[in-house]
């Protein structure tokens, strides 16, 4: 396979997922107001808020989970309490902008990709903006990874706190930074190489 | 953060999961050897195959028989755990080559050899190995006495990984381009 079809599969691919986590965030943006309008719609519904980090981590297993549960009467059983509906307005503010900014940081992850690969593709593989570019993905995803570990959700009568340590996103950071120091000595070698030609 | 720590800290992460994958293996190993040896140890157990399974079972005589007494480890067939250990031997074999490979450019990163033909050949590697890794865990058949169990899982993330590997490795070559033409001037 030549390079230039690589990366124009590359491109295309990236250009696919921003368009998904841009239908995503519009979805869920519906939804909230939705659910702010018409809150009995969800009557009977018992929605679990899982962090979408199963499938990465099967190839690099470093996950950990931990949930804990707690209720004001003791004497009400567990679905009445931890029922979509039941979920105060302060709670529900809290989870959707938290999925924003997973989804954003993201969206922002991928434009950056995207904008290396275009960089290659135009033989300016070792510029500036490149090693800029590793270095804001790097923070990126340490900013998801932070969003991503802690999540409260408060109910009327009882609440749920999860740590979720997703070392997928961590380990991914690790290679950014180290792909623009890469990046850095290359755009060393290239300066000096402009300077003798 | 500097650029020795940092590269410090990635080595660090591939050694210990490169022995986290040799303890796996082994611990798989023994776990084969002993199924082979004592096979009623594990009468009640029901490894799950992951979700989206389709469940076949072969005849209307075994009924009686509820879901966990078919798919029993013990009433696996020979064949199907011969299978399944190379499968996944395999597959825990790919990950520490690839991680292996990984150290050996991180390694080379450090030395400053960074652009050298080598670490083009071990993204290059990374990426192969990364395809057959997707080619192993799409699709699994396990085989039982009075039934199988059949799943189709296809997983984007080491086709992605492996895209990123071979534009790893073109980047690479460009690097090394840039250098042999620097070494050639100076």
């Amino acid at each position: 396979m030549t390079k230039n079809r690589l990366l124009n599969i590359a491109v295309t691919i990236c250009k696919i997922i921003k368009l998904m986590y841009i239908a995503v965030i519009i979805l869920i943006t519906v939804a909230f107001i939705y659910m702010k309008t018409d809150n009995n719609y969800f009557e009977g519904k018992n929605i679990r808020f899982d962090t979408p980090s199963d499938n990465a981590s099967s190839m690099i297993p470093f996950n950990y989970t931990s949930t804990n549960k707690w209720k004001y009467n003791s004497s009400i059983n567990d679905h009445d309490i931890y029922n979509i509906n039941n979920i105060t307005t302060y709670s529900y503010c809290v989870i959707y902008l938290k999925f924003m900014t997973m989804l954003i940081l993201l969206h922002l992850c991928i434009k950056e990709y995207q904008n290396i690969i275009q960089s290659v593709k135009s033989f300016s593989t070792f510029k500036q903006k490149n090693i800029l570019s590793f270095k804001r993905i790097g923070k990126y995803l340490l900013i998801y990874f932070i969003v991503t570990s802690y999540t409260e959700i408060h109910y009327n009568e009882g609440g749920t706190s999860t740590l979720d340590f997703n070392f997928t996103a961590l380990l991914l950071m690790l290679t950014s930074f180290i792909m623009a120091e890469i990046f850095k000595e290359g755009s060393k070698l290239q300066q000096e190489n402009d300077l003798t030609v | 953060m500097k650029k020795n720590k940092l590269l410090s800290i990635a080595i660090i992460i591939c050694k210990s999961s490169k022995i986290i994958y040799i303890l796996s293996l082994i611990v798989f190993t023994c776990f084969f050897a002993h199924l082979q040896i004592d096979r009623d140890y594990y009468k009640d157990a029901n490894i799950k195959v992951n979700s989206s399974d389709i469940d076949v079972k072969f005849s209307d005589k075994w009924e009686e028989n509820s879901n966990e007494n078919v798919f029993a480890l013990n009433k696996m067939t020979t064949t199907a755990i011969y299978s399944i250990y190379f499968k996944y031997s395999l597959v825990i074999i790919m990950m520490l080559l690839i991680t292996n490979e990984f150290q050996k450019i991180i390694e080379s990163v450090q030395t400053l050899k960074t652009f050298k033909r080598n670490n083009v050949i071990s993204f290059k590697k990374i990426g192969i190995y990364a395809f057959i890794y997707f080619l192993l865990t799409c699709y699994t058949i396990i085989d039982y006495h009075e039934g199988s169990k059949g799943q189709l899982q296809i997983s984007f993330i080491p086709l992605i990984f492996m895209l990123f590997a071979f534009i790893m490795a073109e980047i690479f070559k460009e690097g090394n381009v840039l250098m042999e033409e620097n070494d050639l001037t100076v």
